[in-house]
């Protein structure tokens, strides 16, 4: 009770601080470009879950479906996720610099490479999940290609899919914050994007810039929860759950 | 007689378990179906009959031998033969009419011919006014209906049902088979032979013009069966009544006796890794009680003990073989008689039955003797269950192993012999000296 009332002063205490800063330093024109920002991160999140739902789903369904080759990714997709990102930076800067490639897009990979497993690792899960009897039945009747896709395999894997979906999404924005802004030496690559916004202030030990770049990103964290994952999740419990 | 649809030739299927070990479920199944015939698989529960179907399917590949369909070795899942499942096994996100439009979409028929086929099936079946409903709003009834449906619009020329009623309340699957039997003696679909899996002797005697006895571990056939008799079957019919006992004492009757008929005090003797029946101390006592009761005198037909207890042959069986292994009663030629022992065993009380019950346990379940003497002989009387499970994983499946495991534990723990902890998995002995 104590510690509530204590957190909560604290918390309303730093509010009042931080808009206060704000209000001080912010213009209305640099909170539009914020959240510019902000928009050109939400679509990168948006491209890369994309991407990754391409490539993982496929061969997430492939592994699930076969208990042995289950058995062996699982440890290796568990290595990989815990792989920091970036030890990759030196790679990735080399690379962009070497062949004169435009950061916005060439650095974005980097958001993606811890959380693109959480999709992997729910497809799988969903795949092996999938009953016996439903696969055979689809087998039994001649089910195959696209169709066993669209029909079976798609909608059994879709409420997995959409909580590894979900759990990317977040990781991918947390991401953005180290994967906006790359170095390796001498060379120093920024990306448009909020992530690398937070990132500068931050560095330079700015208060109102960082709390507003993380205060619309939390908003805009939130709004897409809301708007894009919450009602997908809700068809998946209503629609595509086993009984 | 005419050339068979389905023939197979020496069936062999064995399933691995842990690293090493092959468990063997099927052992040379040679077997003929004819054209117009019924044909009921009958047997236990895990006598492989369910993956005999699978493989007859051609969904599940054989260890060895071949499936043939009208001369031609199958491979692959058939053309032509359709399958209903014990579990349903809809897609639960489609409707009915696209339930069982499934099938038809396979095979690239166009939009209209798929929608007038189902809409006859689904009426030829029954399921008028639930075209659009979801398979979670239907009975479990209407959803078999929805998967006789599903496989009969393909017009298939063989028909699977893997224990298609035993999900089912009896009058839903009472009414659901009628409809069957009618469908199929008016030729109203273009099967010519029907196939069907069941634990339940009733079932096969009621639908069945033939019935084939299983045989567990592995599963093999044990008899090859005609029901000679005319439909409508009805079960209170006399002559119904003696093929269901014919069946009883097959059964019932160890291979082995046959040849040796007279030795009726021969008892069965089990090794370590026998799978034991999964019987609760409970019911065995129930049963006997049953027997011992003044007006049976110790010995019943089994096909009454199975009438008074509500019981089907999945729950009668493993608890006649229990009393078999401890020797408290003996069954034979279709009737269970109680031995001295049981009728020792049924008459003390309470306290006396446990340590009575915890003697013949020790005595003729070589396991529950295998972990009493482990306990004892482990300086602290304690042992981890996933020594005696990687144990009994040599002998049997993995999930076998775990429900011969919690099943001895059971009876161990009720003999008292010893006690368990469910949180930890540990054994240790009751009273340790």
């Amino acid at each position: 009770m104590v510690w509530d009332v204590v957190f909560i002063l604290m918390g309303v205490g730093a509010g009042i601080f931080l808009l206060a800063a704000m209000i001080e330093n912010i213009s209305l024109s640099e909170l539009l470009y914020v959240i510019w920002l902000g928009l050109i991160t939400t679509l990168r999140v948006f491209i890369l879950i994309v991407i990754c739902s391409v490539i993982w789903v496929p061969i997430g369904v492939w592994i699930g479906l076969r208990p042995s080759a289950t058995l062996i990714a699982q440890p290796i997709a568990q290595i990989l996720a815990a792989f920091p990102a970036n030890l990759f930076y030196p790679f990735i800067v080399i690379f962009i610099v070497t062949y004169h490639l435009h950061p916005d897009i060439w650095l974005t990979p980097l958001m993606i490479l811890g959380a693109q497993w959480y999709i992997l690792f729910n497809v799988v899960a969903g795949a092996s999940q999938i009953p016996k009897d439903l696969l055979q039945a689809a087998d039994n009747l001649g089910v195959s290609g696209w169709l066993r896709w669209s029909r079976l395999l798609l909608p059994s894997i879709f409420p997995y899919y959409i909580t590894g979906a979900i759990t990317a999404a977040g990781g991918a924005w947390n991401a953005s914050i180290v994967a906006e802004v790359a170095d390796w030496g001498n060379e120093k690559l920024v990306a448009t994007g909020l992530g690398a916004y937070i990132s500068e202030y931050t560095t330079k030990g700015m208060f109102a810039q960082t709390a507003l770049g993380i205060g619309v990103m939390g908003i805009l964290v939130l709004l897409i929860n809301r708007l894009v994952w919450r009602p997908l999740y809700v068809l998946a419990e209503n629609k595509y759950l086993m009984e | 007689m005419s050339e068979p649809i389905i023939e197979l030739v020496n069936i062999q299927k064995s399933f691995r378990t842990g690293d090493r070990q092959e468990l063997l479920v099927l052992n040379n199944i040679n077997l003929k179906m004819y054209e117009g015939e019924i044909v009921a698989i009958l047997g236990k529960s895990g006598s492989g009959k369910s993956t005999l179907m699978r493989i007859i399917a051609g969904l599940i590949e054989p260890t060895s031998g071949s499936v043939f369909y009208r001369g031609k070795p199958i491979s692959g899942p058939a053309r032509g033969i359709s399958m209903v499942f014990q579990t349903f096994a809809l897609l639960p996100w489609l409707t009915v009419l696209q339930n069982v439009e499934l099938g038809l979409e396979a095979m690239g028929l166009p939009r209209e011919e798929r929608r007038e086929r189902s809409l006859k099936a689904i009426d030829m079946i029954g399921l008028d006014g639930f075209e659009s409903a979801l398979p979670r709003e239907l009975s479990g009834g209407m959803r078999q209906r929805v998967g006789f449906a599903r496989a009969l619009v393909v017009n298939p020329d063989i028909l699977l049902m893997d224990e298609p009623f035993s999900a089912l309340d009896v009058l839903t699957a009472d009414n659901l088979k009628s409809d069957l039997l009618n469908l199929w003696q008016e030729k109203k679909t273009k099967l010519s032979s029907i196939l069907f899996v069941t634990h339940s002797i009733d079932e096969a005697i009621e639908i069945a013009d033939r019935v084939i006895v299983f045989n567990s571990n592995p599963g093999s056939i044990r008899s090859d069966l005609r029901v000679p008799l005319p439909f409508p079957r009805s079960n209170l019919d006399p002559r119904f009544h003696n093929q269901v006992d014919r069946i009883y004492t097959l059964m019932t009757t160890q291979p082995q006796d046959e040849k040796m008929k007279d030795d009726v005090t021969k008892f069965m003797v089990i090794d370590i890794g026998y799978r034991l029946p999964e019987a609760s101390v409970s019911e065995v006592t129930g049963l006997l009680e049953l027997l011992n009761s003044p007006e049976h005198q110790g010995r019943i037909d089994l096909p009454e003990v199975a009438d008074s207890l509500s019981l089907n042959i999945d729950d009668l069986f493993p608890l006649t073989e229990l009393l078999e292994i401890l020797r408290y009663a003996k069954v034979s030629k279709g009737d269970i008689t109680i031995t001295e022992a049981g009728r020792e065993f049924v008459e003390a009380d309470i306290l006396e039955r446990k340590k009575l019950f915890s003697v013949y346990l020790k005595k003729y379940v070589p396991l529950a003797r295998y972990i009493y003497d482990m306990l004892e002989r482990h300086p602290r009387h304690r042992a981890l269950e996933e020594n005696f499970l990687s144990l009994l994983e040599d002998y049997l499946s993995e999930s076998e192993a775990e429900r011969v495991l919690s099943t001895v534990i059971e009876w161990g723990r009720y003999a008292e012999l010893f006690a368990y902890d469910y949180n930890s998995g540990v054994l240790s002995l009751e009273n340790p000296r």
